[in-house]
């Protein structure tokens, strides 16, 4: 109960701390006047306007979440470093792995209010014109928002014991390499080379598989989504949350901070 | 003491001086940016047909949309549909409707298509929309690979299919081309009405093909929602392919799923008039529509 209460106090240290910062804003009202862009274009598709603002909007609301969770997160525990306030708060009775999932669900939830708050623009831009939210749209946000927890966790752990141009680097390339997933997936079954394929195999295993939270073409479109479709996936996000949030854990529990 | 030069540099080259310089330059760069915008729009204006020349292959849209291939199919059929038209022109939709006899045929081909004179096909802009191209290239030999790429990336975005089939028809007379994206269309959307209404009307004008029309038409009239004109529509064709009885049978299980009191009443008037064994010309005078298909089964050129 005592660690509940500790990772707490520094969940919601880090939530405002997170919240006051002017990236979030700043990435808010891009996502805001993309979708404002996207009304603007669908009248000139010819069709399916609804299809077209639902796209760029999911779109967009998902790739301003993984940016907040990238610019907010390397530098969350880089810069407590940084600047040593890291020191007093390690030398209360705080284990360093509380520290750390501390941090994780705080910034987390912050990132998941923005990304709520971008989601109730979209829908509110989709009632006005007359489509609606549907609850398969409302699915497609839901799996995306695992994507950015990942993309935070994995920023987390990267800030946890790099500098912010590397830890960017790594989490970018990671989200780049996950958003591929499926197509290393075919390379593996078209390859015909049994070793590159063994390492492909383990590349495509370690890698996030961002691909699976992507429905926002059935949600778009109307088409069928199973239950499993969307409870799979999502088991598999909290999954491996938990596996780098465990990482990074051992990572920073050995790392000298002197 | 100071050399004339120092208190020259003292009076004239000041940090207030030097501010507002830079607020000089800034400012007559911006105005320089903003007055060369007409010129360099101007020098660097492609045509679209030019632009078009370099479509990217659809696994390079893939990459740069981040393997979120239905944004990447949006944002390159919005830049398809200023490569074949400037906009869709709807307030033109009247002076088109009052010529029957020019609409599209293999012999206007080439020429601005007209739609049929019929206020139920007005009432829908998804069964007259296609019609309406302000065009602004006279051909489009990139159509069909855009088009192509566009419903690799989103297989189930319907309105590329049904455009791209009827222009390349109706206006580049390539039916060819026309009937092999529709019918992926068909087989890509089993969701949506469209692509079989649409396919259903290329074979009944490009093919006489009056049994295979008939049946993509009553296939699309049984979808939910779907525009009473194509129910008729359905009906009449499978009169015209000789299959009367067919057509009353589909009128009558649509009768008895739909909850719609003005379409019950429209297919209680049309099984009135199909069971009695006349045609449609001789009793629904007020629909023009039927006044074509007529034309068109009794094989009448248009």
């Amino acid at each position: 109960m005592e660690a509940i209460n500790r990772i707490n106090a520094v969940a919601v240290t880090t939530f405002r701390e997170t919240i006051r910062n002017k990236v979030l804003l700043h990435l808010f009202g891009f996502a805001a006047a993309m979708m404002a862009l996207g009304w603007v274009v669908s009248n000139w598709s010819l069709g399916e306007p609804g299809k077209i603002i639902s796209d760029i909007g999911l779109s967009v609301t998902t790739l301003a979440g993984v940016a907040i969770a990238l610019f907010s997160g390397i530098v969350l525990v880089w810069g407590e470093v940084e600047h040593r306030t890291i020191l007093p708060i390690l030398a209360k009775p705080l284990p360093r792995r509380e520290y750390v999932i501390g941090k994780f669900f705080g910034f987390a939830s912050a990132v998941s209010l923005v990304y709520a708050g971008m989601n109730l623009l979209l829908i509110l831009l989709l009632t006005v014109v007359g489509e609606g939210a549907s609850m398969k749209i409302l699915s497609a946000v839901y799996l995306s928002w695992w994507e950015v927890l990942i993309v935070t966790a994995l920023a987390l752990l990267f800030s946890s014991f790099s500098s912010p141009t590397l830890s960017a680097l790594f989490t970018i390339m990671l989200f780049i390499a996950g958003r591929f997933s499926n197509d290393i997936r075919l390379y593996v079954a078209d390859n015909p080379l049994a070793y590159s394929r063994w390492i492909l195999e383990s590349v495509y295993a370690i890698l996030p598989h961002f691909g699976a939270f992507n429905i926002r073409l059935e949600a778009v479109h109307n088409l069928p989504i199973s239950a499993e479709r969307i409870l799979v996936p999502s088991l598999y996000g909290a999954i491996y949350c938990i596996a780098i949030l465990t990482v990074a854990v051992l990572v920073f529990r050995k790392r000298d901070l002197a | 003491m100071s050399s004339a030069k120092e208190i020259w540099l003292e009076v004239f080259i000041n940090e207030k001086l030097i501010d507002r310089l830079i607020i000089g330059v800034g400012v007559l760069a911006i105005a320089g940016v903003i007055g060369l915008q007409g010129v360099l729009d101007r020098v660097t204006l492609r045509e679209p047909s030019l632009e078009m020349l370099y479509l990217p292959h659809k696994n390079v849209i893939h990459a740069f949309a981040l393997a979120d291939d239905a944004t990447g199919g949006d944002l390159l059929w919005l830049r398809g549909v200023f490569y074949i038209a400037s906009n869709s022109v709807e307030e033109k939709q009247e002076e088109y409707y009052s010529d029957l006899k020019t609409k599209a045929t293999p012999a206007n081909v080439g020429k601005s298509q007209k739609s049929f004179s019929s206020a139920d096909f007005r009432a829908d802009p998804r069964l007259t929309s296609i019609f309406f191209w302000n065009l602004n290239s006279q051909d489009a030999p990139q159509l069909l690979g855009l088009v192509e790429t566009v419903t690799d990336l989103d297989p189930t975005f319907v309105t590329p299919y049904i455009y791209a089939a009827t222009s390349l028809a109706m206006i580049y007379g390539r039916y060819d081309e026309a009937r092999a994206i529709i019918d992926k269309g068909v087989k890509n959307c089993p969701q949506a009405w469209e692509p079989l209404y649409h396919r259903g009307f290329l074979r009944l004008f490009y093919e006489n093909d009056k049994a295979g029309a008939a049946e993509d038409i009553r296939k699309a009239a049984l979808f939910p929602g779907v525009p009473t004109i194509v129910i008729q529509l359905a009906a009449a064709l499978e009169i015209g392919a000789g299959n009367r009885d067919v057509a009353i049978d589909f009128l009558r299980s649509l009768r008895e799923v739909t909850t719609d009191n003005v379409l019950k009443q429209k297919i209680d008037d049309m099984l009135n008039v199909y069971g009695k064994g006349l045609t449609i010309k001789r009793t629904v005078k007020t629909n023009q529509i039927n006044d074509v298909l007529n034309s068109i089964l009794a094989g009448d050129s248009l």
